[in-house]
């Protein structure tokens, strides 16, 4: 099997970089206990151990993307809108462009470092926006960006308490969605092609070859789903539930924008000046009161519990029952990272029990 | 904490509901709750993982009768809410307990891994087996810690610490640790830090809504259309604007109790600026916010004799 | 009123100094007294540098920080507030609120990167056009030696 030591990831790496923007697992100057997925450049090192805090999606589904340019002029006895290409707003990424938007569709890239849980999740945000020109839901953007992206997963051989991804069947020995997957082995990383795109790589001059076996991966928490998507449908007038639920819950959009399959987008127009204006698409988030909003003064979900039953609902029955899969791969960044401590897997299981 | 549980236990006799805290059994630190009966009451706790600040829910539960459970810095939140009409004093029955300055978790499993066992020896942590020093994952708002008792309470529990938590906190005056690095730094390299800072923002709005004083709540003009003061764009440039938006719109009101810069998934220092701030408000007004019940906001008042700045003539 | 303040001084700039005509000055004034200086000092046919925008104020008391913010996030390198002396205020006390707003608005801009001079709040009164002369004259000599505020900009770069 091929073979990579430890030390020589940053030239795997600068050889990927040749052709192909590489966003890796890094910590950003002057925030040591942050670790995301940005542009990788000589010298940067990557973190191989520990666990992101938001999830790789903005690579298929940037923070907000420009659809298209707008401009009204006057013509002699009416208004005049031209539609234009989408420009995006010069100068507005920061300098490492962390924002992702700096990038136009269809560049490459190889998002390295990537978790099973991050790599399937593409194919749960694929068969929402399409692959194929053709299919009933179909993204050209989406499309351009995945079409140009390289995954290189990075096999867990650890977990901790947040990850839930066993749940699912294969777990993290799940290759849906990567290209190429490493395996953490005594001095460095075993790799394994998983699609045409991640054998190209294996003929790279960089890889040696090992005898050593395939490590054993990690086994996490488990979630019993079992009949959980009917249970939440029955439950769902039970608001003494979801209010005691989400007691602690402050309404911040953390779990939703850290989450890699959540989706909810918004559309709006941006103007620049009077006349011109470009239509864009950012990241929405279903805890926020605007989110149903409407404009008669109306809220559907007036309360952080009628939100957050939402988005349980969503992940776990109404989209399931649409499309034959849970949103949600068990990442568990929701877990870490929610600021009040509430754990998605409690809220399940006492749905469950209820 | 047969002590809270009592304490809190007699006080459900006379409000609806008491905010506290209850150990999480997965990971074994402190998680945000609502006691509603005497039954539930049992599971509270309050150790140094206690790090949430539970005014954030007051303003929310406006009109009920309550208890929290207040650290001395969650106390000048209650107060600074009382003070700007978000909560009823006579509604509330504060619960203070004696705080000995509490750990920054995330930091921790940041740093160990979520749900690493956290065993506080009070000089010293030990962290799944590794032994460190406690003072390097201590909440950032404990090294400027101005009393670890809270201002107002109506019973208290625990031992009190009789000013600021101990030896660890230098104040107001205590410095953000990146505030030498700014200090040193020319406008345009300032310009530049903070345009990087906030180019890894991904408008979450966990500052906003785990702010106590941020109680504009549902409707805030960060996201508002009309007026439109910060574009839908997610880039380091809308960032800043949603963030000065904040700055400015709690000038007075922040009584610093670093639970944006806490809950920032990004790490973005929120807190540099909210120091900054508020180090500027104290100096040019003497005020603090959190202070005093009776003490009139800064930007709400003015002073013509001793507003002097700058070129006046 | 802005039209004319730009034709009326058209001299005033070196023409050839693309960097200096390039730059965006905004300038608050209050209703009351300083738009009043502004237009006197036009209709003197004194010097006005033609980069700087007015925008009217019913009172300094109407200055929201964020509407600094907002300048210069939209470009501008230099914004400049003027309203009625201290103690003169039309509304009585706007000005003296808008005081302490100002001059906190300005250490935080320094925070955050932002010039002190590229900020400035002054106090010009309808009787004024001399001085206002004077100020607006200052403040544009100000900005030109600090440039423009740069596509690096803390908030600009969109322009």
């Amino acid at each position: 099997m091929k073979f990579i030591a430890a030390k020589k990831i940053p030239d795997l790496l600068g050889l990927l970089a040749r052709d192909a923007r590489v966003w890796a697992p890094l910590v950003p100057e002057d925030s040591a206990d942050t670790l995301l997925f940005l542009p990788w450049e000589p010298g940067a090192e990557v973190d191989l151990e520990r666990f992101t805090q938001v999830s790789p999606k903005k690579l298929v589904m940037p923070g907000s993307e420009p659809l298209f340019s707008f401009s009204y002029s006057m013509a002699v006895d009416c208004e005049r809108l031209e539609i234009g290409d989408a420009r995006g707003v010069p100068g507005a990424g920061g300098a490492s462009d962390a924002d992702g938007a700096g990038e136009a569709p269809g560049a490459a890239t190889v998002l390295f470092g990537a978790r099973a849980c991050d790599a399937r999740s593409l194919t749960v945000l694929d068969a929402l926006f399409g692959l194929e020109p053709g299919e009933a839901y179909n993204d050209p953007l989406y499309r351009a960006r995945r079409a140009a992206l390289t995954v290189v997963t990075l096999a867990c051989t650890s977990c901790d308490a947040a990850c839930f991804c066993s749940s699912w069947a294969e777990g993290p020995a799940s290759t849906e969605g990567s290209d190429l997957i490493l395996y953490p082995v005594e001095g460095g990383y075993l790799a394994r092609g998983v699609s045409d795109r991640g054998e190209a790589l294996l003929v790279l001059d960089i890889w040696e070859e090992s005898e050593q076996p395939l490590p054993e991966l990690a086994e996490t928490d488990r979630v019993p789903f079992g009949t959980l998507n009917t249970k939440l449908l029955e439950i769902f007038s039970d608001m003494d539930f979801w209010e005691r639920a989400t007691e602690r819950c402050v309404s911040c959009g953390y779990c939703t924008y850290a989450c890699p399959t959540c989706y909810c987008f918004n559309i709006f127009d941006e103007m620049r000046g009077s006349r011109d204006g470009e239509r864009c698409r950012s990241w929405d988030a279903c805890m926020f009161y605007l989110y149903t909003l409407e404009t008669s003064g109306h809220n559907p979900r007036p309360t952080i519990a009628h939100r957050y039953r939402n988005r349980i609902g969503h992940k776990f029955s109404y989209y399931p029952e649409n499309q034959g899969t849970t949103l949600c791969t068990g990442c568990g960044r929701c877990i870490r990272g929610c600021p009040v401590g509430l754990d998605i897997r409690d809220v399940l299981r006492g749905a469950g029990e209820r | 904490m047969a002590d809270l549980v009592t304490t809190i236990k007699q006080t459900l006799k006379d409000v609806e509901l008491v905010l506290g805290w209850v150990r999480d059994p997965a990971t074994g630190v402190a998680a945000p709750a609502r006691f509603h009966t005497e039954e539930e009451a049992e599971a509270a706790v309050f150790d140094s993982t206690c790090v949430h600040n539970l005014a954030v829910h007051l303003p929310r539960l406006k009109g009920r009768r309550l208890g929290i459970v207040a650290k001395g810095c969650d106390a000048r939140s209650v107060v600074e809410l009382i003070i700007e009409h978000e909560a009823e004093r006579e509604d509330l029955k504060v619960i203070g307990v004696g705080c000995g300055s509490i750990l920054d978790v995330k930091k921790i499993w940041r740093r160990f891994g979520y749900g690493v066992e956290i065993d506080d020896r009070g000089d010293s942590l030990e962290l799944g087996g590794e032994r460190g020093p406690r003072e390097d994952f201590l909440a950032r708002k404990c090294h400027g810690c101005l009393e670890a008792d809270p201002d107002i309470y109506d019973l208290f529990v625990g031992e009190s610490a009789g000013g600021p938590a101990g030896e660890i906190s230098g104040g107001r005056e205590e410095p953000h640790p990146l505030s030498a690095m700014l200090e040193d730094l020319a406008p345009a390299e300032r310009r530049a830090f903070w345009r990087e800072q906030f180019s890894r923002c991904i408008r979450c709005y966990a500052c906003r809504e785990v702010c106590p004083m941020c109680f504009c709540r549902d409707i805030c003009i960060m996201q508002t259309q009309v007026p439109h003061w910060a574009g839908g764009e997610v880039n380091a440039r809308e960032s800043e604007m949603i963030q000065h938006i904040r700055v400015s719109h709690l000038a007075g009101r922040c009584t610093g109790c670093g639970e944006c810069e806490r809950a920032c998934p990004v790490g973005i220092p929120l807190m540099l600026l909210m120091d900054e701030q508020n180090r500027a408000i104290e100096d040019m007004f003497g005020y603090r916010a959190g202070d005093s019940l009776r003490a009139r906001p800064p930007m709400q008042t003015f002073s013509i004799e001793k507003d002097l700045w700058g070129d006046e003539e | 009123m802005n039209g004319e303040t730009d034709r009326a001084d058209g001299g005033a700039v070196n023409a050839t100094d693309a960097d200096r005509a390039d730059l965006k000055l905004v300038a608050f004034l209050c209703n009351w007294c300083s738009y009043a200086g502004a237009d006197m000092a036009g209709t003197s046919r004194m010097l006005q540098p033609s980069q700087v925008r007015i925008i009217r104020l019913p009172c300094t008391g109407r200055m929201d920080p964020l509407l600094v913010l907002k300048a210069f996030q939209e470009g501008a390198d230099g914004v400049l507030v003027s309203g009625c002396h201290p103690g003169d205020c039309h509304y009585n006390d706007g000005n003296y609120y808008a005081r302490r707003r100002l001059e906190l608005l300005k250490r935080m801009l320094a925070v955050r990167g932002i010039e002190p001079e590229r900020f400035q709040y002054t106090w010009v009164s309808a009787s004024e056009g001399a001085r206002w002369a004077d100020v607006v004259q200052a403040f544009t000599t100000d900005i030109e030696s600090l440039g423009r505020l740069g596509a690096t900009v803390a908030g600009g770069g969109g322009g």
